[in-house]
């Protein structure tokens, strides 16, 4: 139970001479072809830019995901919090205090790892006893806290096995297991679901949230796949590239993106893009897409207002969910449809982009492939971003 | 049907023919030069069969007799096998101890991430160059730096730190002494870097895990990575243990075949050697080499076991 804050953190990683030679090769690979950008990290005199200008406030028993594609320094942050990455520069704080150069053994945080870490020569009682045999609490106390961690997880039947005699999915809660019998401050964890399969990912995920409300510790989580980030967090930090994109509730970042990024990276199917106009008709905001007009929410007159956004080129989001099928609006010819159940995902090509629209099916067989159909969307769902700096503008 | 009955007549075709065909040669040169002198040397240590002057004794079927010899006390007052034996593990041990040691304490240094040691390579091939040198030209050098009139002994009259050459080759202490350190230049970078590879193989996380369980370095090495580099640190041990038994060309070069002084450094296979000297005694060679192959094959069976161990 602890709040941890990040001030201005900063992760570089010092570069040798061969990789200053890759460094420049690469450099002018880029200014020779600007799309090619292959590595996402930055690569800077300094080193590899891993994490800039990292600044977080977590509250204590707050449950925090930070989530991003590869490489955009989650897991660096996480481990930064963790002790086992040094910090560049800026502060680290737990519980009011500055940790920068406390040792790992010394900040009273636990960590599932993303290969569980379990320790293969000693059996499951071992690996949850073992920081607890370190700490040199009285044997019938590790008793006593190891069977109680061990029944959270339902893991009471496999304490006398050895790692490897485990399921993935056993294996995981073990890993679990041994992080909360030690009652942290806070618990980290880094891509814990990502080695098991779907179904297992689910079920853990739900498992996951009930711990949650059973233990009373400040979590930070670190995974790649949006909807657990969606699912778990109270607060979700999205990053990329070494910096953060947007802090926020999930619905906060579902519903108001901060940028193209964000906008694409949560929720899956991914937002569709337009591009459109923003004009001013009559006094009111309207986006203008091929022809296809539609006048924004008051809401979103309201604040384009305040920031008394220009008529400008932009790019408009729409959420596959959000497109519906109607009579006039744009045209788009469906490529491949996929029955999902109660819904339909319809892949269009609309002026050679794909778009992705959600169609409830409502019990009807209908057959859309290769036939052409006529979609649009109201003015409350659309998300409009510059095509300059590529942020929402109405935030 | 025709087209399947070629499919299938194609499919019979083997391959393994060839793979005996090109295994033929090693196992020609096994048989003549491996498993006939093996069997040889097993079959010459039931005989009495030696050289007394001109004469060729035997051979003549004796049983164990030559067995029993090994292990009964002869004219000089002691059981031969047993002081050699104890010749050869006091060897053995003060090159291996140091050799372990230090070993470990380069490999962990090597491998620690939060030491990082720049320029490792140079560093693991400097360690590594002594186990290229040839152990006799290695043992010729110590000889010459160490005799009454070696360098060694010029510098310390020099420095005035002695008045009188030191005998180190005349000297139980010494001669040990500079045989256990020249086994253990010899092989401490080969342990290196074996122990450097199993260290590699654990997984960093583990490491991280217990330092985050609270453990300290020390906790760390014995909780962590001690038990989980054991299988390699046992073959590691053994092997050098199975070096140490078959150690010859070290103390034999220092001590010119002498084991000097007074046989304190004469080991088994300088033993063995001794018997196929002048008196050409292939019966005791025999019988102690059966016993050298009996004790080899225990320790490698014990090494397979321990890293087979699931």
């Amino acid at each position: 139970m602890a709040e941890v804050t990040l001030k201005n953190i900063k992760k570089v990683y010092p570069i040798g001479d061969t990789e200053k030679k890759q460094r420049k090769a690469l450099k002018k690979s880029k200014e020779e072809n600007p799309e090619s950008n292959k590595a996402n990290l930055q690569i800077t005199d300094e080193g590899v830019v891993a994490v800039q200008e990292f600044s977080l406030d977590i509250k204590d028993k707050e449950f925090v995901v930070l989530v991003g594609p590869s490489g955009c320094g989650k897991s660096t942050t996480l481990r930064m919090v963790a002790g086992l990455e040094e910090i560049t520069s800026g502060e680290l704080y737990i519980d009011g205090n500055l940790v920068n150069s406390v040792e790992p053994k010394d900040r009273d945080i636990a960590m599932v790892f993303q290969t569980y870490a379990l320790y293969p020569h000693m059996t499951v009682r071992d690996n949850m006893a073992y920081s607890l045999k370190i700490k040199k609490l009285p044997k019938e106390e590790i008793e006593a806290k190891v069977n109680e961690a061990a029944e959270i997880l339902d893991i009471t039947q496999y304490l006398d096995r050895k790692p490897k005699a485990l399921s993935g999915g056993q294996r995981q809660r073990v890993a679990i297991g041994r992080a909360i019998v030690r009652d942290p401050k806070v618990l980290l964890m880094d891509e814990p679901l990502s080695n098991l399969d779907a179904k297992l990912r689910n079920q853990m995920r739900s498992e996951i949230i009930k711990l949650r409300q059973r233990i009373n510790t400040t979590f930070i989580y670190v995974t790649h796949d949006q909807t657990e980030a969606m699912t778990l967090g109270d607060r979700i930090v999205v990053m990329k590239d070494g910096f953060i994109q947007q802090i926020g509730t999930p619905q906060e970042v579902y519903d108001h993106p901060s940028n193209l990024f964000v906008s694409g990276f949560i929720g899956t199917p991914q937002m569709n893009y337009f591009d459109a106009k923003l004009e001013v008709e009559n006094g009111k905001y309207v986006v203008n897409t091929d022809g296809y007009k539609v006048v924004l929410s008051e809401e979103k007159q309201v604040r384009l207002k305040e920031k008394d956004v220009k008529p400008q080129d932009v790019t408009l989001g729409v959420r596959p969910d959000h497109i519906v099928l109607s009579e006039n609006g744009l045209k788009g010819k469906v490529d491949v449809s996929e029955l999902m159940g109660p819904s339909c995902h319809l892949h269009m090509t609309v002026d050679g982009k794909d778009v992705i629209a959600i169609v409830p099916t409502e019990g009807k067989k209908v057959d859309y492939v290769n036939k052409e159909v006529d979609f649009g969307f109201n003015g409350n769902v659309c998300h409009i971003f510059s095509k300059e700096d590529e942020k929402n503008l109405e935030y | 049907m025709e087209k399947m009955k070629k499919l299938s007549k194609t499919k019979s075709i083997s391959y393994a023919k060839w793979g005996y065909i090109f295994i033929i040669p090693f196992f020609v040169v096994y048989l003549i030069f491996t498993l006939y002198p093996q069997l040889l040397t097993i079959y010459n240590s039931f005989f009495e069969y030696y050289r007394d002057g001109l004469n060729v004794i035997g051979p003549n079927f004796v049983g164990l007799r030559n067995y029993k010899e090994l292990f009964t006390i002869n004219n000089a007052g002691y059981v031969p096998i047993v002081k050699y034996s104890l010749n050869t593990l006091i060897l053995w041990i003060i090159g291996a101890v140091p050799q372990f040691l230090i070993a470990m304490l380069l490999a962990l240094f090597f491998t620690s991430t939060r030491l990082n040691i720049k320029g490792q390579q140079f560093f693991k091939t400097v360690i590594y160059m002594p186990n290229l040198i040839m152990a006799s030209a290695f043992s010729m050098l110590f000889f010459a730096l160490f005799s009454q009139v070696g360098p060694i002994n010029q510098l310390l009259q020099s420095w005035g730190a002695v008045n009188e050459p030191i005998n180190f080759l005349g000297m139980t202490i010494s001669v040990r002494g500079l045989i256990g350190l020249m086994n253990f230049l010899m092989w401490f970078g080969n342990t290196t870097i074996l122990l450097m590879a199993g260290i590699q193989g654990i997984d960093e996380s583990m490491f991280e895990s217990a330092r985050l369980d609270g453990s300290n370095s020390t906790q760390v090495f014995f909780n962590i990575t001690m038990p989980l580099l054991m299988p390699i640190f046992i073959y590691v041990f053994i092997t050098s243990m199975i070096g140490g038994i078959q150690m010859f060309d070290v103390p034999q070069v220092l001590t010119n075949g002498k084991g000097t002084p007074n046989l304190t450094s004469t080991t088994l296979i300088m033993y063995l050697n001794n018997f196929l000297g002048v008196s050409k005694n292939f019966g005791m060679a025999g019988a102690v080499s059966v016993l050298l192959f009996i004790i080899t094959a225990v320790l490698s069976a014990f090494v397979f076991k321990t890293i087979t161990r699931k």
